[in-house]
């Protein structure tokens, strides 16, 4: 898995190196940045972006989550999943099976670079299914979710109603049903992004409690908005963890994170980010040792 | 979209370099068989987006200019993507100059010895502020570049407070969905909006009230950084093409800056100088169509500035 081409910067006081590479993986190349801190990290955390608009919006908090946590001698790897962001390959190719194995090919890269013990999870929204996907076989890593999507069905709904919303304001309307379009081109415009059908149609049905099930993952969800009690759809989710013998916090960050419209700066990206790094820390105590 | 381009035809490498206090990160793009002497600089807007860009445009492009033997780099401005340092807003009359010409070195050391510059909104004016200093450009494409000043988030508020008269603005703030925004939004974003828009058009309009009519470059309309680039540029008689979107304001700005404000600078240079209309609203790349059209013209542009270019050598600024 030799990078086919790096770059390296290390932080102003020496506390950690940041290395963006391009890695072969299938017959193609895989973006990824990775963050080394400059001491012996025994756990690292593989950062499982979302998709679409969200991708752009999320960008730079993810980097500076992966910053923060390479100082706390956390090793991170961000990457884009093929077909999308920097790296190579056709977007109407990927599906939920390649979001996964990007996933899984992340940490793998992570294990090799550094000699972390826990391999711990972080997914933002539709991420958050491929983290807790990809982290399966790791059933007691940490697993770090930032307003996760719970069901499929709910968030395409989310995501057809911001096209909805964008057409209206922009005076447009859309002669055809975005099933009628997925149907005759093969994909959706969401916001300018494509959405296609097969990872559309490979994603349905897909459930962050069904995924979680039968792992006791120590889990954190961070919660965005006014509230300072839990969505129902995370309360329900946190009782059934809880029936599972596993635990989830819920922290809370009153800000709007625009997840659907570039241009907006959140407020409250550090308490973001120290809640997060507060709890990954943590989380990961006492599991370096246990592999 | 699907990316066009097969795997073995590019190579791509990513790059770190110094712009003023910060370390950039930028992917230099080529064609396999080695970069072409003419390099592309891809500028993105201001809204903290990325490099890639929306739906990976700028990827898209970068790759398509591979095959066309050009090197092209796109990057993120500082406090932006993977780059460091830290933004506070964006002022079209402060544009990351230093950030562009960053890139532009980049290219330099990759063997590049002509330039095009295409940048969109935010990344447009950084052209036109920047042009200058860069003695190996041969073309710039700018799209969807306001011709006014203000900062970002301050389109409306800016554009009300500059056309419409006191009475005007409050008939506007007293329609009905403007308080229902207010006192029964459907949403918190709605409210957050309506009550930005009118604090800040009101901050804006006082503002222009008491500074009066001696700020003669803002109270035209046309920005004093954007005369002064084009001018520079038309001095030097570089390629330009301006890309604009029938439906949007910056267009409607730049239509009526032309038929007055920049007649002088417009007049006598159609050869050099090329506006080009596309169906739509191109500011944000927010629909397929209009990065299918955007991509279109790019290429078909970027063709006949390269290869026409290789013929001449630049001219000093």
């Amino acid at each position: 898995m030799a990078p086919l081409a790096v770059t390296r910067r290390i932080n102003t006081r020496g506390s950690f190196k940041e290395e963006a590479a391009f890695l072969p993986f299938y017959g193609t190349e895989v973006f990824t940045m990775t963050y080394l801190p400059a001491g012996s990290p025994r756990v690292g955390l593989v950062i499982c972006s979302s998709l679409l608009v969200e991708q752009l919006t999320n960008y730079r908090r993810e980097v500076l989550l992966a910053r923060e946590l390479a100082r706390r001698n956390i090793a991170v790897l961000r990457f884009h999943y093929r077909g999308s962001g920097h790296s190579q390959g056709d977007d109407s190719t990927a599906s939920w099976e390649t979001l996964v194995q990007d996933a899984r090919f992340a940490g793998a890269h992570l294990r090799s670079r550094t000699s972390v013990n826990v391999l711990s999870w972080m997914g933002a929204r539709w991420g958050a299914l491929v983290a807790a996907a990809a982290g399966r076989d790791q059933p007691n890593s940490p697993l770090l979710l930032w307003e996760p999507v719970v069901q499929t069905e709910r968030y395409f709904q989310e995501l057809f109603r911001s096209r909805r919303v964008r057409e209206l304001n922009d005076g447009r309307f859309s002669a055809t049903d975005w099933r009628e379009e997925m149907a005759g081109r093969g994909h959706v415009d969401i916001l300018g992004h494509a959405f296609h059908r097969r990872l559309y149609e490979s994603t349905q049905g897909r459930r962050l409690d069904a995924l979680l099930a039968g792992t006791a993952h120590p889990t954190m969800i961070v919660q965005f908005g006014r509230g300072r009690s839990p969505r129902p759809d995370y309360q329900r989710l946190g009782e059934a963890i809880a029936r599972g013998g596993g635990h989830l916090d819920i922290a809370y960050v009153h800000d709007e994170p625009a997840w659907f419209f570039p241009g907006y700066q959140m407020k409250s990206v550090d308490r973001l980010l120290s809640i997060s790094c507060d709890w990954l820390c943590g989380a990961a105590v006492g599991r370096e040792s246990g592999g | 979209m699907a990316d066009p381009i097969s795997t073995h035809a590019v190579v791509e490498r990513p790059v770190h370099f110094r712009a003023g206090p910060d370390t950039l990160f930028g992917i230099l793009t080529e064609a396999a068989n080695g970069g072409g002497e003419a390099g592309v600089v891809l500028a993105t807007g201001g809204a903290y987006v990325a490099a890639p860009n929306r739906n990976r445009l700028s990827v898209r492009l970068a790759r398509a200019f591979a095959t066309l033997g050009c090197q092209t780099i796109r990057f993120d401005y500082h406090g932006v993507g993977e780059s460091t340092g830290k933004i506070e807003g964006y002022w079209l009359d402060r544009p990351f100059v230093e950030d562009l010409l960053g890139a532009v070195d980049v290219l330099r050391s990759a063997g590049a010895r002509r330039v095009i510059l295409i940048g969109s909104c935010f990344g447009a004016r950084t052209i036109l502020a920047a042009a200058d200093r860069v003695p190996e450009l041969v073309g710039a494409m700018l799209i969807s570049t306001p011709v006014r000043d203000f900062q970002m988030g301050d389109n409306t508020p800016d554009q009300y407070a500059r056309d419409l008269s006191v009475p005007q603005l409050l008939g506007r703030a007293l329609r009905s969905h403007v308080w229902r925004n207010l006192f029964a939004p459907e949403t918190p974003r709605a409210f957050l909006r309506s009550r930005r828009l009118i604090t800040r058009t009101a901050a804006l309009k006082l503002a222009r009230l008491l500074r009066g009519p001696a700020e003669h470059g803002r109270a035209r309309g046309v920005s004093d950084q954007f005369r002064a680039g084009l001018a520079r540029l038309r001095t030097r008689r570089t390629p330009l093409l301006f890309l604009y979107g029938r439906d949007e304001n910056f267009y409607k700005e730049f239509e009526r800056a032309c038929r007055g404000e920049l007649t002088d600078l417009l007049t006598g240079n159609e050869s050099v100088v090329a506006v080009e209309i596309v169906e739509g609203v191109i500011h944000g790349f927010t629909t397929l169509a209009v990065q299918e059209q955007v991509m279109a013209r790019a290429l078909s542009w970027i063709e006949t500035v390269a290869l026409s270019a290789a013929q001449t050598i630049p001219s000093a600024p």
